[in-house]
């Protein structure tokens, strides 16, 4: 539903977008992450029809944003980072213009704007001056403007920033539920935002595409991807510690005391394949008892910094 | 032309959400008065006519149009709306127009509220009602025409401020281009044909000859083409510089 060829957007000599190419297809939702100034914003501006691309070409629902900006508007919801609205309307007023500049009148408009108040649940505060709202209802304001129109594609500019913890969580659920039908990007700075509610992650640095994958293989990348936890009681710790030594799939890489009775022993696997169930038989054969164990299954922050930071050593570390 | 519609009625109602237009129309309606009175010599002339009202006016809008123009575009930027403006389904000529009438038609409002005056001048003697019905219309244009200049200039900046200020020194030299202050300094230094050119681009030599009464054309299209051209140069700025 939106691709996205080669496209490149220049500030005079400053490069933003720098030949990218993403297709994105109804259903996905992709997690559009990046440092600052990466890219993020201008690709998403180019996308909404705001910003012309310098070169390259960008489709969405089939129509070309250059030379169809109004179709391509009338297919897409878009939310800007700064999610701002005429802040002397109040909500109801706000956005029953929207509906109308978007061409819904009457009983349509009505049924548009009572969709959306009742799914972004702004029922309290439809009478109010948008400027006396909260930040986090200005920004559900944000939301409700761009999905007045059950748009097909939906662009969402970093839409939990600002947000209390309970806002965010009606956020990710409201996203999961509306992307059955529609092709979404969301941009955002909240790693953990990415594994909750995007079937795709895209990492950009300085305008170019440095990773594309699903969360969960993004996440195989980090460094502490397989990690293995195991708490064992105080008085098997010798045993124990000799059994991992003698592992040849791992590597011991810390042994502390948790509490007063137990030791945490902290091992990484030499190849990038679980090791977990020849541990567990190992001990078991020798009587240690497991107190707890857990997986590490990788920190996405880990991969963002190594992938995104100019430091090439790091870079290549985690390759 | 439905979308045009949403965005002159969202525009206009904006206007008086604020208490900013409930000033301007009482200053608009106040200062023209008190210009016709006193500056103008109103009673002193002994004419039932509003000649004394309407030959303030330019100078009234060259100071007030500014201030209603120069949130348009500048305020936009600045509060970041323009960019849920612009991702709407519409072209950049309909939002500009859209603003645009939607100014206008406010204009048009305080000028109605100064429709005392005729009834007045009709109460105190028999004018002639079409010459005064052409000069509001030679009135309305002029401040149509001022407004399009402050829509481009609106169209430029963030700053209100720097809009208002470059739209009155623009309304200002549009003014004064062609005024007899302006040909009598270029009389010394340029020749007719330069005069000539001045003296038609002039704001206030179009706008004398049609509160006289005489319906010329050539005026109407001047300012319309006018109007036209600063509308045009404000969808090129917007869609250049979009971001701020």
């Amino acid at each position: 539903m939106i691709t996205l060829q080669n496209v490149t957007r220049k500030f005079g000599s400053f490069t933003a977008v720098d030949n990218l190419s993403i297709t994105v297809s109804k259903g996905e939702v992709l997690g559009f992450l990046g440092p600052n100034g990466a890219g993020k914003t201008t690709t998403m501006r180019m996308i909404s029809g705001f910003l012309m691309p310098s070169a390259g070409e960008i489709t969405v629902c089939g129509y070309d944003t250059v030379k169809d900006p109004v179709e391509v508007k009338k297919h897409i919801g878009y939310m800007p980072e700064v999610a701002s609205s005429y802040n002397d309307m109040t909500v109801l007023s706000f956005l029953s213009f929207i509906a109308q500049a978007r061409g819904l009148f009457g009983s349509e408009e009505e049924k548009a704007v009572a969709r959306v108040v009742d799914t972004i649940s702004l029922n309290n505060v439809l009478y109010q001056p948008i400027e006396t709202l909260s930040k986090g209802y200005k920004r559900r304001v944000g939301l409700a403007q761009a999905l007045v129109h059950d748009p097909d594609v939906l662009i969402l500019d970093e839409p939990t920033e600002g947000l209390d913890p309970n806002q965010k969580r009606d956020i990710r659920t409201l996203i999961r539920r509306l992307r059955e039908n529609k092709a979404i990007i969301i941009s955002t700075h909240v790693l953990e935002e990415v594994e909750a509610m995007c079937s795709r992650a895209v990492i950009i640095d300085k305008g170019k595409i440095v990773l594309d994958d699903t969360p969960r293989a993004l996440l195989s990348l980090s460094d502490t991807h397989q990690t293995l936890f195991f708490l064992i009681p105080d008085y098997q710790k010798e045993r124990a510690e000799t059994i991992f030594n003698e592992m040849p799939q791992i590597v011991l890489t810390d042994v502390h005391q948790e509490s007063e009775d137990a030791f945490l022993f902290t091992m990484q696997p030499r190849e990038r394949e679980s090791a977990t169930a020849d541990i567990v038989e190992a001990l078991r054969r020798q009587d240690v008892k497991i107190l707890d164990m857990f997986v590490e299954k990788g920190r996405l922050e880990e991969v963002f910094y190594a992938f995104t930071s100019s430091d090439r050593n790091i870079k290549e570390n985690a390759k | 032309m439905k979308a045009l519609n949403v965005l002159i009625k969202r525009e206009f109602f904006g206007y008086f959400i604020t208490p900013v237009a409930w000033v301007f129309l009482m200053i608009f309606v106040s200062l023209s008065g008190l210009l016709t009175f006193y500056a103008g010599n109103f009673f002193g002339r002994g004419q039932a006519d509003l000649q004394s009202f309407f030959l303030f006016q330019p100078w009234l809008y060259v100071f007030l149009i500014p201030a209603v123009s120069m949130r348009m575009w500048a305020e936009e930027r600045r509060s970041g709306t323009i960019e849920m403006l612009m991702t709407l389904p519409v072209s950049t000529g309909e939002l500009v127009l859209g603003k645009f009438f939607a100014a206008w038609a406010f204009v048009g409002v305080a000028l109605i509220l100064t429709t005392p005056m005729w009834i007045t001048v009709n109460y105190l003697g028999n004018p002639d009602n079409g010459v005064i019905l052409m000069s509001y219309l030679a009135s309305f244009l002029i401040a149509g025409t001022f407004l399009s200049v402050g829509s481009c200039m609106s169209a430029c900046t963030k700053s209100q401020m720097i809009a208002f200020v470059s739209t009155m020194m623009a309304c200002i030299l549009l003014t004064f281009l062609g005024s007899d202050a302006v040909i009598n300094i270029l009389s010394d230094v340029a020749t007719e044909k330069v005069m000539k050119l001045f003296q038609s681009f002039g704001f206030l030599i179009h706008f004398l000859s049609l509160t006289r009464g005489v319906l010329d054309v050539r005026d109407l299209l001047f300012f319309i083409s006018f109007s036209g051209v600063f509308l045009f140069a404000t969808v090129i700025v917007l869609d250049q510089k979009k971001a701020v």
